[in-house]
């Protein structure tokens, strides 16, 4: 097991290699100056915008931070080879370079804004968990019954909705229209746009957002679920566990469900990685402070080294949750055995 | 019946519903320890018929089939696919999904009181522990995610009370009962780490973990290798030998029940077509399925390469049967009598019966059936190879007749075949 964990740990270098140098690539492609950017409307200073792209290794430079000049008198574009060395080492310095237009380090607004994300991934992950099995069991245990039926409908309904407009929807709902109801509670001018997150309220409007979040997720998890239970009830082992006189509760809960549980588990694991990488469009609609909304706002601004940071964040985490996904089967399923292949006796 | 949504849900909120000590002393009744009411058999399986109702119309998947069944017998049940031996057992276990099952006429006797009406919870003690059964492919019939031991030791926590460690104990006994080396570590195992054969004779052990009086076997050997095939079925007939239970095999294959089976029960279309003790079957069948099904079977021991006769067309429709005999679409034999009428059980003073209207016709028989009934001989040399055609069910008949009583059924097989 352990070896197999290190196995996986070396494979994550040329996995996360691979993913930063296409990103790195892609930054070329996209047209727009960021520097030029960062002013508006207005240009900025010539001495500044110079001073700016020497700082972020945008033209080469000499040791004393100068610009160099080829013999047209003109600055020379740093080579992206040359940028992406220079960002892998900041990297491993745990440095992920600075944002052009916050005036911070791209560490400091991930320390800021990744709380956030992992409190409503967290929150919109047990929805998803609880619901989302649960209902699947019902409506398997109950085929045909009416509360198998509701199950269906409402998770062909939910696949079908858009998170965006899920969440405008609730926020019409809870916060306008129950406004009274609700004393307010749902009621959002939330400010994290803005940039303020110390004044950011509490666990109550989490509530909205991780519902948003996990809605479509919830489908899904109760249909594999569903299907998954009703097919393994079918297998010839649950036909023993029957013939050996268990009773059905046995059978459904001792010998069924945890066979049952294998794909559910994969996917909630992998659905809770995808959330960590911040759910932009949820956290778009809600104004959530999170990295989802931050990258988006970054792309928009042609922010590259926090695109860069965010992406770098995100594949690690999605990396490390995929390897516990996969370690967490050898749990569920005796079978898969990690390591040095074991011969069929 | 199992799958009952309102069953479930009575269970589900009795919190003891499955507590060992509820089973034991709360209302089921371990039924091996109450004696046969006088004049009863074992299990007596009486005319019994299970529908299936599918969209598609009723499937007559059992169709009539009885039989008695007696502590130390082997009843081996042979028959195509789709000819109803499975759903038959699977009927006695009350193991048929209700619906789209049903129960038309008949019933299942065990020790003198009927399966077919107990409540969910009474057949829960039934099955396992009076009743257990064990499948055709031990691949997948263990469950993937629990060792062995814990599969193994389960029955013994539901029906004796065991605790979880003294299950495991005894599940290791089971295991080295059952000739599997290394039991301690084995019993540790998960289903993955054995072999197939292994599978089999671990499935055997779970069965037998409660002492039953009745194991099913449905196609124990089908999925196995020829070697170990004969194994299993060596191994299943010393556990008969130290238990007594009775074994009811299903197969596909003659060759098998040849080995171990007492009476036969040749099933066609949801029905029993023939009926007799194992001497009855081989050396004097009466039932041109059976024939059929003799003719079929390839000859290990010749050496001469003679072309099969199988036996033409496919099994009916179980929806839309033949108006008259079920088997006579595909018998060489039919007249308009068959095609029209559907037959009635002939049965032999013996109690050998067959499902024909010229089953008792001695001329009809004897220019029909195969030229050696004795299609198997359980690796002894074949002694009616070269006799002339209808020669030996005639000579036979002759020498039979002592091993045709009723009673002579117990007869160790290994006897009858050398005699």
């Amino acid at each position: 097991m352990l070896t197999y964990i290190i196995k996986r740990l070396i494979q994550f270098v040329p996995v996360f290699i691979g993913v930063t140098l296409i990103l790195f690539a892609l930054q070329n492609i996209v047209p727009g100056d960021p520097i030029s950017i960062i002013g508006g409307d207005r240009a900025l200073p010539p001495a500044v915008e110079l001073q700016l792209r020497v700082n972020n290794h945008l033209i080469e430079a000499d040791e004393n931070g100068n610009p160099i000049y080829d013999e047209n008198g003109n600055t020379i574009e740093t080579p992206l080879w040359k940028r992406y060395l220079i960002y892998m080492g900041d990297l491993l310095h745990g440095d992920l370079g600075d944002s052009y237009t916050r005036g911070m380090s791209v560490n400091d607004i991930f320390a800021q804004k990744y709380p956030y994300t992992i409190g409503l991934a967290a929150v919109a992950i047990c929805i998803e968990t609880v619901l989302g099995i649960g209902a699947g069991l019902i409506s398997a245990i109950k085929r045909y019954s009416f509360w198998d039926v509701l199950v269906t409908l409402v998770t062909s309904i939910l696949v079908a909705i858009p998170a965006f407009w899920l969440g405008m929807l609730l926020q019409l709902f809870f916060g306008i229209f129950l406004r009274q109801v609700t004393n307010g509670a749902f009621y959002l001018p939330i400010s994290g746009a803005g940039g303020s997150f110390a004044e950011f309220p509490g666990w109550v409007y989490y509530i909205l957002p991780a519902v948003t979040l996990a809605a479509v997720s919830t489908a899904y998890t109760a249909r594999i679920m569903r299907s998954q239970l009703l097919e393994v009830m079918n297998q010839d082992y649950i036909r023993t566990a029957k013939a050996k006189g268990l009773s059905r509760r046995d059978v459904i809960f001792h010998h069924a469900l945890k066979n049952a549980l294998i794909p559910v588990v994969t996917y909630i694991g992998i659905d809770f990685g995808a959330m960590l990488s911040g759910a932009i469009l949820t956290e778009t609609v809600f104004n959530w402070p999170g990295v989802g909304y931050e990258i988006y706002r970054a792309i928009t601004q042609r922010d590259w080294p926090i695109v860069m940071g965010g992406v770098t964040l995100i594949v690690i985490v999605v990396m490390v949750i995929n390897l516990i996904v996969d370690v967490s089967y050898a749990f569920l399923d005796p079978r898969i055995r990690f390591g040095a292949p074991k011969s069929e006796s | 019946m199992a799958f009952k949504p309102s069953k479930g849900k009575k269970e589900i909120k009795d919190p003891l519903a499955n507590t060992p000590l509820n089973n034991i002393f709360n209302g089921v009744v371990d039924l091996k320890e109450q004696p046969i009411p006088e004049g009863r058999h074992l299990l007596e399986v009486d005319d019994l018929h299970m529908f299936f109702h599918t969209k598609d119309g009723v499937v007559k998947a059992v169709n009539g089939v009885s039989y008695t069944l007696d502590r130390g017998e082997t009843l081996g049940v042979v028959g195509e696919s789709g000819s109803g031996k499975s759903v038959t057992a699977m009927t006695i276990m009350g193991l048929i999904d209700m619906p789209p099952g049903k129960i038309e006429g008949g019933d299942v006797l065990y020790r003198g009181r009927s399966l077919l009406t107990m409540s969910e919870r009474e057949m829960q003690g039934v099955r396992g522990n009076d009743i257990a059964m064990i499948f055709q492919d031990p691949m997948t019939a263990l469950n993937p995610v629990y060792r062995v031991g814990d599969q193994l030791g389960e029955s013994l926590r539901i029906h004796r009370g065991y605790s979880k460690k003294d299950a495991v104990d005894r599940a290791t006994e089971l295991l080295r009962m059952v000739g599997i080396p290394n039991a301690e570590q084995r019993v540790r195992e998960y289903p993955h780490e054995f072999s197939g054969g292994m599978r089999q004779r671990a499935m055997i052990a779970m069965a037998l973990a409660c002492d039953p009086d009745i194991l099913i076997a449905d196609e124990p050997t089908t999925a196995l290798d020829v070697t170990i095939q004969a194994q299993i079925i060596e191994l299943m007939q010393e556990m008969q030998e130290q238990n007594g239970n009775a074994i009811i095999m299903i197969t596909h294959d003659l060759g098998v029940v040849a080995d171990i089976a007492d009476k036969i029960m040749v099933m066609y279309a949801g029905n029993p077509v023939e009926f007799g003790t194992a001497d009855d079957i081989f050396y004097n069948p009466i039932h041109p399925y059976t024939w059929g099904l003799m003719r079929s079977i390839p000859e290990q021991v010749t050496d001469e390469k003679k072309p099969l006769t199988p036996i033409k067309g496919n099994p009916p429709s179980l929806v839309t049967l033949p108006k008259g005999c079920s088997f006579s679409p595909r018998c060489p034999y039919a007249t308009d009598l068959c095609r029209n009428e559907p037959p009635k059980t002939y049965t032999l003073p013996d109690g050998h019966y067959s499902k024909c209207h010229y089953a008792l016709d001695p001329d009809f028989v004897k220019d029909r059936a195969p030229e050696n009934s004795r299609s198997y001989s359980g690796g002894a040399p074949r002694k009616v190879v070269d006799e002339p055609a209808g020669a030996p069910v005639a000579s036979m008949a002759k020498d039979a007749p002592t091993a045709e009583v009723t009673g002579a059924a117990h007869t160790n097989p290994d006897d009858s075949a050398s005699a």
